[in-house]
């Protein structure tokens, strides 16, 4: 078994606006400008997508994610095959999609034999990325 | 092409007080799980331990930590980290991060998440609740 307990590149933790003094028992730690600039940032607008999604299935490539703003919060979005999820935050609309991605992974697998060229190409693309857990 | 490196499986992933790693046996006590935080004021600082347990990985892991505020607009990251790369050969080995990490500043009242990236690929979160302590008189 292997154990990280450390970090390469020093964790920061930065605060916007002023510098404001500590309330908690423990003095903070103050990061400089830099240090702010440096870490204090948006988020990317897509990400690589790597969790778990059902018990049953895993990731062997990871999918490309886009987010996007949406009435109810935030979509993410897989172009590839055009699935999305939705939710509050960008990873409950992750959440939301993976339950999506394993839905239509399970519904094409139990159709293989009568589907049409477009859900097939479909099809193709989700077995690229997931594989079934022998078990 | 460098082959890629299997995506792993998270089995665990929690915020504690700290972690323990006892040396010898490199068994690890997490002490104080939680996922609400009190304090009276914001900004706040807090000492959290992470702990992280992963399986089903093969070849080179680089692993990052980051800190969402969930409650803001954008999300924006407000502390984070990255950690030595480590090489994996077995797969049925278990890989565990455990990490006291330094103070992490809660700007604001909410909701903040820890998200654990391996090769910069999403493997989950854990999610805290930053909230408002009443001061008795």
């Amino acid at each position: 078994m292997a154990t990280i307990s450390a970090f390469d590149e020093d964790y920061a933790a930065a605060m916007p606006g002023p510098p404001q003094p500590a309330t908690s028992a423990v003095r903070a730690y103050q990061p400089s400008d830099a240090e702010v600039r440096k870490v204090f940032q948006r988020q990317p607008d897509q990400i690589q997508y790597g969790a778990r999604l059902h018990p049953d299935l895993r990731i062997v490539i990871p999918f490309r994610v886009l987010f996007e703003k949406s009435a109810t919060g935030v979509a993410a979005v897989v172009p590839e095959v055009s699935e999305y999820g939705v939710g509050a935050s960008r990873s409950e609309a992750l959440d939301d999609l993976g339950r999506t991605l394993a839905e239509l992974y399970f519904s094409l697998e139990r159709d293989e034999h009568r589907l049409s060229p477009d859900l097939a190409s479909v099809r193709a693309k989700l077995t690229a990325h997931l594989v079934r857990i022998d078990r | 092409m460098e082959e890629q490196a299997a995506i792993p499986s998270l089995l665990a992933l929690l915020l504690s007080d700290y972690v323990i790693v006892e040396a010898g046996t490199n068994k690890k006590t997490i002490v104080g799980v939680f996922d609400n935080l009190w304090a009276a004021e914001v900004p706040t600082a807090r000492q959290i331990g992470l702990f992280a347990r992963m399986t089903d990985m093969e070849g080179s892991y680089g692993f990052t930590i980051k800190v969402v505020q969930l409650d803001a607009d954008d999300e924006p990251v407000v502390a984070g980290g990255k950690m030595s790369p480590v090489n994996v050969t077995d797969r049925l080995q278990t890989v565990d991060v455990a990490l006291n990490l330094p103070m992490t500043v809660f700007p604001q009242f909410g909701r903040y998440e820890f998200q654990l990236f391996s090769n910069d690929v999403y493997l989950g979160r854990a999610i805290v609740n930053v909230c408002k302590q009443e001061v008795q008189a």
